[in-house]
C-alpha cells in the first residue's frame, strides 16, 4: 500500500547497525537494510534478523522508517521462504519492503496487501508500461534505472502508474542495472548458507557480490583474418559513481516520492555525512532556496565525492583481486627494519 | 515430425538470404538489441514482410524479437512492430521487456508471445505470472541452472527454450561501447558491430556487439544433450548473430543430426561432433551457467554423472 | 591532537584481543579499539594477535568510523626500541589513531617523531598525581589512564586532576591488582625466563608482568599463611579483587573522565559483547537515574561470570607442573565455582585455541 507522502522522503543505506544508526541520526527519513543473503550486496553489508529488530527499535522510537531490502533475485525454491522471512519481518514492525522479481512481488502483495513494496533499481523499469506490469504486480514505487533523463521521469511522474524514487547518489553502471550477468561469467559458486540460502557468490543479481569486472582494463582488440588488432588503450567499461547535486531542486519540484542514497559498502563515516548532506540540500530547497550555485555547498560536495571516489578505488581493487584476474596493485606498507 | 525445434536468430533481410537456414525448424527475426542496426528486421516493414514470406516459402516457423530497453520514446516503435506482426500472422514475438508484453496483451490479444532472455526471468511465480500476461514460451535468464529451468518447466507447464550453442548476452548498455570507444560521432554508426571486435583484460575475454556484451566462450551442450533431454527440453536456440555467414548453417546441421539421433533413441556419441564444434568456435567453448558453474566453464558429461 | 573530545559522555574503549571480540564489540557500540601486538604489549602472548589480524581490525573499525589504539607498554630494552618505533611508524601509515606507551623516554621518542600522533599513557606508569599528569603532558601525551587500584579513584580526587590539558581515562572494568600497575614484581620473582620472539626483533620475558606481560596472578591465588604459632590462614589473602566501578560511572564522568577502559583481551568474544553491551547500555542512560540500577545488577552478574574465568584460567595454568606452586598449593576450589565453570566450557566459543597456547607457553616453563 503506497504511504502518503507530504513530501519526499530521503532514503539512506543501512549496511550495519552502526550505519543505520548514523543515517538516522543524520536525518535521512528511512533506511533500507539487506537481511543477509537476500540483497543486492554481500553479506558483510547486510544484517542479521536480530540487528534489523535492532534499527526498527531505533527507528521508530525516532519516528523514521525502516524499508527492508531482499532485491536478489532468489532461486524458485526459495520463494517460500523468502515469504516466510517478510512475514516474519512484518511481525517485527517494517515499514516496506524492496524487491525485484514481478512473481514474488505479487506473492508478496497478495499475501500482505498493507505492505508498501518498492521495486528495486534491478527491475530496470524504464518505460510507462513497464511501470504499469510494475504496478499490477502490486509496486507502490519503482526505483528508475539511473539512465532515464529529467523529461522521461517527468512523464513518469505525470502518469502516476506507482510513485517514482531516484538515486541520488550511486553509480550509473556499464549496462542497465539487473541486465548484466558479466561477474558471474567469470566467477560463480553456489553457497548455501546455514539458513539454506543460496548466497550465489559473484553473481550481483542472485547474490549481491559483484566483482566489477567492468571496472577492470579492458583493451578493445578487432581480429581480422586471424590477425588482431588493438584499438586505444585499455580502460575500464564505465561504471561511474554519481553524485548528484544540480538535479535535486527539479526532483524536489516534481515531488518524487524517494530520493535514495545508494552506499552501503562505503564507511560509516563517510555515509553519515553525504545523508547530512542531502538532508540540507532538501531542507533548503523546501525553504525555496537554490544552494546549487553556492560555492560553499560545491565546495563540500567536491570534498566528499573524492572520499567516495578513493574508498570506492580500494573496494574495486580488492573485489578484481578477489575475482582472481588481475595481480595486486596495491604495495603493502613497507617497513624500514632495524 | 521430430519432437524437438531448433532455432535461432537473424537480424536481417541479407543475412537470411546468406544463412543456410535449412537446419532450423524456426527464426527469430529482428535485432532486438539496437534499433539503429541498419535494416533491422525489426524496424522495417518492407524487409520483415519478405524474409516472412521467404521464410514461409521453406516451411519455417517465424518469430520476431522486439526491441528489449525500450524506452518512453521507443513504445511507439513496438506498438508499431506488433501490429505488423500481427498483420503478418507471424508464429509468435518474442518480448524482452515486461512493459512491451503488457501491451501486447492488451492490444494484440490475438498474438502469441514468447518471453525473452533479457527479461530476467527467474522463478515459478514470475512464469506463472507472465502466462496470465500470454506467455506460452520461456527463456529464462542465462544465470538459472538446468534444474530450477526443469522445475519451472515441470511446474509451471510451459515450454523452456534453452540456449544449446552460441554466445550468451551477459549485459545490455544503453550507449553503444564500440561508438564511445571508436570516437565515432556521426549518427551512422556504419554498423561497427558486424565487425569482429573483443575485450581483453589481463585473463579475461569478452566479445562485444556495441550495446551488448557478450561471453568470450561459446556454450556448447552437445555433451549433455542426453541429459537435456532426459530433463524433458524440447525448444533449442543456437545464437549466431555474431558470427561468420557459414557459422549457423554449420552448427545448426550438427546440432540437427545430434538431436535426431539422441531423441530418437539411436545410438548417440556426442565425442563424434565436439570436435568439429570446437573448429568452428573459434574461442574456447563453455557450459554457461547450466550446472551451477560460472558461465565461462565446461563440465565434461564425466563430471556430471 | 586529542583523541578523546570531551563530551558529556565517557568514551568507551574495549579490548579487541581477537577479530571475533572486536566485531562482537563493533556491534555493541564501542568507541575505541585497543590491541598489542605480538610480543610488544602487556600481555601473554597467546592474547596478543598477529599484525595481520591487527590490520583486520584496523580496517573494520575504520570503517565504522572508530578509533583504535595500538598497545606498545612494555618496557622496552634500549636495543628494542628502534624496532618498537618502526612498527609505530607502520602502523601509523596504516591509520591508528594512538599509542599506548608506558615508557617516558619512547613516550617522548614517539612524540618527536610522529607528531600528530596521539599518545595514551599506559596504567602502567601508574600516574597518579597532578605534577606527573602534567610531566607526560610535556612529553607529548594527550590521554593518561588512572591507575587500577588508585586509592583515590573518587570523584572528588579526580576532579583535582582534572584540567591538566591531558585526558582522564580509567579502568571501569579490569582485576584490581595488589600493588600498583608496573610496580609489581610477585610474579618475575617466582619464575621468569628470556625467550626470543619468532621475529627475533625482542625478548619476551616470560614472567614478568612489566616486561612482557605473561604474569602468574600470584595475588589472586588461595594460598596458605603460616603464622610464626603455627596457626594456617588459607584464602584469597593477597586478592583485592575485581574491579567494576559501574555504580560510580556518573560521579566520575562528571568529576571529568572522558574516557572508560574494559580490561580483557583474553575474554572470549561472547564474554566482551555481554560486557560491552551493559556498558554501552549505562553509558547511554547515564543521565536515567532509574534505569540504572537494573543494568548495575547485570553487570554485576558479569563480573561475577569474569571471576569464574579468572578462577578457570588459573585452574589451567596448575596444569603445568611448575615449580612455585609448591610453594603456594592452590586450594580446590568452591563447587558452586567448578559447576559454572563447566557450564562456561560447555560454550563452544571457550574452546578457543588460544587458551591452549597460554597453557602450551605456560608448560615452556622448565622447572
Amino acid at each position: 500500500m503506497r504511504r502518503k507522502r507530504e513530501k519526499t522522503e530521503l532514503l539512506a543505506p543501512g549496511g550495519s547497525y552502526e550505519m543505520a544508526r548514523a543515517a538516522y541520526d543524520a536525518g535521512a527519513d528511512s533506511v533500507y537494510v539487506g537481511p543477509v543473503g537476500w540483497s543486492r550486496r554481500r553479506s558483510f553489508y547486510e544484517l542479521s534478523d536480530e540487528d534489523i529488530k535492532r534499527v526498527i527499535d531505533y527507528a521508530h522510537e525516532h519516528g523514521k522508517l525502516l524499508r527492508v531490502a531482499m532485491n536478489t533475485l532468489p532461486s524458485t525454491w526459495e520463494i517460500s521462504k523468502g515469504l516466510q522471512k517478510i512475514e516474519n519481518f512484518i511481525k517485527m514492525g517494517i515499514d516496506g519492503i524492496v524487491l525485484t522479481d514481478p512473481g514474488f512481488i505479487n506473492r508478496v502483495h497478495t499475501n500482505f496487501p498493507g505492505l508498501e513494496i518498492h521495486a528495486s533499481v534491478g527491475c530496470s523499469a524504464m518505460n510507462r508500461e513497464e511501470f504499469k506490469f510494475y504496478a499490477d504486480m502490486g509496486i507502490d514505487v519503482v526505483t528508475v534505472p539511473t539512465e532515464l533523463n529529467i523529461k522521461e521521469l517527468k512523464q513518469l511522474q505525470d502518469d502516476d502508474a506507482c510513485g517514482v524514487e531516484i538515486l541520488v547518489h550511486a553509480n550509473r553502471d556499464f549496462t542497465y542495472l539487473g541486465r548484466c550477468t558479466m561477474s558471474s561469467y567469470f566467477k560463480h559458486v553456489w553457497k548455501k548458507a546455514s539458513d539454506g540460502k543460496n548466497h550465489f557468490h559473484g553473481s550481483p543479481n542472485r547474490g549481491g557480490l559483484c566483482w566489477r569486472v567492468c571496472k577492470s582494463q579492458w583493451c578493445l582488440t578487432e581480429k581480422t583474418n586471424g590477425r588482431a588488432s588493438e584499438f586505444g588503450s585499455p580502460e575500464d567499461l564505465g561504471n561511474v559513481a554519481f553524485f548528484l547535486f544540480e538535479e535535486v531542486p527539479d526532483y524536489m519540484k516534481m515531488k518524487v516520492d524517494c530520493l535514495k542514497i545508494q552506499g552501503r559498502e562505503y564507511t560509516v563515516p563517510l555515509v553519515s555525512d553525504i545523508v547530512k548532506f542531502y538532508r540540507e540540500l532538501m531542507d533548503a530547497c523546501m525553504e525555496g532556496q537554490d544552494p546549487t550555485s553556492d560555492p560553499e555547498w560545491i565546495k563540500r560536495r567536491e570534498a566528499m565525492i573524492t572520499r567516495r571516489d578513493n574508498e570506492r578505488d580500494t573496494k574495486t581493487k580488492e573485489l578484481l583481486n578477489e575475482c582472481g584476474e588481475i595481480k595486486t596493485t596495491t604495495e603493502p606498507v613497507t617497513v624500514g627494519e632495524n | 515430425m521430430a519432437n524437438f525445434e531448433l532455432s535461432t536468430s537473424v537480424f536481417t533481410l541479407s543475412e537470411i538470404q546468406r544463412t543456410d537456414i535449412s537446419p532450423f525448424d524456426s527464426v527469430y527475426l529482428g535485432d532486438p538489441f539496437c534499433r539503429d542496426y541498419s535494416k533491422n528486421l525489426g524496424e522495417n516493414r518492407e524487409d520483415l514482410k519478405k524474409a516472412v514470406e521467404l521464410l514461409r516459402s521453406n516451411d519455417k516457423k517465424v518469430y520476431v524479437s522486439s526491441y528489449s530497453v525500450p524506452r518512453n520514446d521507443d513504445l511507439d516503435a513496438a506498438e508499431r512492430l506488433l501490429s505488423w506482426c500481427e498483420e503478418l500472422k507471424v508464429d509468435a514475438v518474442e518480448i524482452h521487456n515486461f512493459g512491451t508484453l503488457r501491451m501486447a496483451k492488451n492490444r494484440h490479444p490475438g498474438l502469441k508471445l514468447f518471453v525473452g532472455y533479457l527479461a530476467n526471468v527467474y522463478t515459478e511465480p514470475t512464469v506463472m505470472k507472465l502466462k496470465v500476461f500470454g506467455a506460452s514460451r520461456i527463456m529464462g535468464n542465462y544465470e538459472l541452472s538446468m534444474e530450477e529451468l526443469e522445475t519451472i518447466k515441470n511446474n509451471c507447464n510451459i515450454d523452456v527454450e534453452l540456449l544449446i550453442h552460441g554466445k550468451m548476452i551477459l549485459g545490455i548498455s544503453e550507449t553503444c561501447l564500440l561508438k564511445r570507444r571508436l570516437e565515432h560521432k556521426e549518427d551512422d554508426c556504419m554498423d561497427l558491430c558486424r565487425r569482429d571486435f573483443h575485450l581483453v583484460s589481463s585473463k579475461m575475454f569478452l566479445r562485444t556487439f556495441g550495446r551488448v556484451t557478450m561471453s568470450g566462450k561459446d556454450v556448447c551442450m552437445i555433451e549433455h544433450l542426453p541429459e537435456v533431454i532426459r530433463r524433458g527440453f524440447k525448444v533449442f536456440r543456437i545464437e549466431s548473430f555474431a558470427e561468420n555467414r557459414d557459422y549457423a548453417g554449420n552448427v545448426g546441421r550438427i546440432y540437427r543430426k545430434a538431436l535426431e539421433e539422441a531423441t530418437g533413441g539411436k545410438d548417440f556419441n556426442p565425442y563424434n561432433y565436439l570436435p568439429e564444434l570446437q573448429k568452428i568456435s573459434r574461442s574456447n567453448l563453455c557450459n554457461g551457467y547450466y550446472f551451477a558453474t560460472s558461465g565461462q566453464e565446461y563440465v565434461t558429461a564425466g563430471q556430471r554423472s | 591532537m586529542n583523541p578523546a573530545v570531551p563530551t558529556k559522555k565517557p568514551l568507551l574503549m574495549v579490548p579487541a584481543g581477537s577479530l571475533k571480540a572486536a566485531q562482537a564489540a563493533l556491534r555493541e557500540g564501542a568507541d575505541i579499539f585497543y590491541a598489542g601486538i605480538r610480543g610488544w604489549s602487556l600481555r601473554p602472548t597467546a592474547f596478543e594477535i598477529d599484525e595481520t589480524e591487527f590490520l583486520k581490525i584496523l580496517k573494520l573499525t575504520k570503517f565504522f568510523g572508530k578509533k583504535i589504539f595500538l598497545t606498545m607498554n612494555c618496557f622496552y630494552r634500549t636495543d628494542e626500541i628502534p624496532a618498537a618505533l618502526a612498527l609505530i611508524e607502520k602502523m601509523k601509515n596504516a591509520g591508528i589513531d594512538a599509542v599506548i606507551a608506558s615508557q617516558p623516554g619512547l613516550i617522548r621518542e614517539i612524540h618527536r617523531r610522529f607528531p600528530d600522533l596521539a599518545i595514551n599513557v599506559s596504567v602502567q606508569t601508574s600516574a597518579s598525581n597532578r605534577q606527573e599528569l602534567e610531566f607526560y603532558k610535556e612529553l607529548g601525551a594527550s590521554l593518561v589512564v588512572l591507575p587500577r587500584n588508585f586509592p583515590e579513584l573518587d570523584p572528588d580526587h579526580i576532579k583535582k586532576l582534572a584540567g591538566t590539558g591531558v585526558g582522564l581515562e580509567m579502568f571501569l572494568v579490569g582485576d584490581d591488582s595488589l600493588n600498583y600497575d608496573g610496580r609489581c614484581y610477585l610474579s618475575s620473582y617466582l619464575n621468569q625466563k628470556k625467550i626470543k620472539d619468532d621475529t627475533e626483533r625482542k625478548y619476551c620475558m616470560m614472567g614478568s608482568a612489566n616486561r612482557n606481560g605473561f604474569c602468574y596472578l600470584m595475588c589472586k591465588r588461595e594460598c596458605e599463611v603460616m603464622e610464626p604459632g603455627g596457626e594456617i590462614h588459607r584464602g584469597h589473602i593477597l586478592r583485592r579483587g575485581d574491579l567494576a566501578l559501574f555504580s560510580k560511572l556518573k560521579p566520575l564522568s562528571d568529576a571529568g573522565i572522558e574516557v572508560v577502559k574494559i580490561q580483557g583481551r583474553e575474554f572470549p568474544a561472547g564474554m566482551v559483547k555481554l560486557i560491552v553491551r551493559m556498558t554501552r547500555r549505562l553509558i547511554d542512560s547515564i543521565d536515567d537515574d532509574s534505569s540504572e540500577k537494573e543494568y548495575v545488577r547485570e553487570l554485576e552478574h558479569l563480573v561475577r561470570l569474569k571471576q569464574v574465568i579468572s578462577a578457570n584460567h588459573l585452574r589451567l595454568l596448575a596444569k603445568s607442573r611448575s615449580s612455585f606452586w609448591r610453594n603456594i598449593r592452590p586450594v580446590i576450589e568452591k563447587p558452586w565455582d567448578n559447576i559454572l565453570t563447566a557450564l562456561w566450557m560447555a560454550f563452544p566459543f571457550y574452546r578457543e585455541l588460544r587458551w591452549k597456547k597460554y597453557l602450551n607457553e605456560a608448560n615452556k616453563i622448565d622447572t
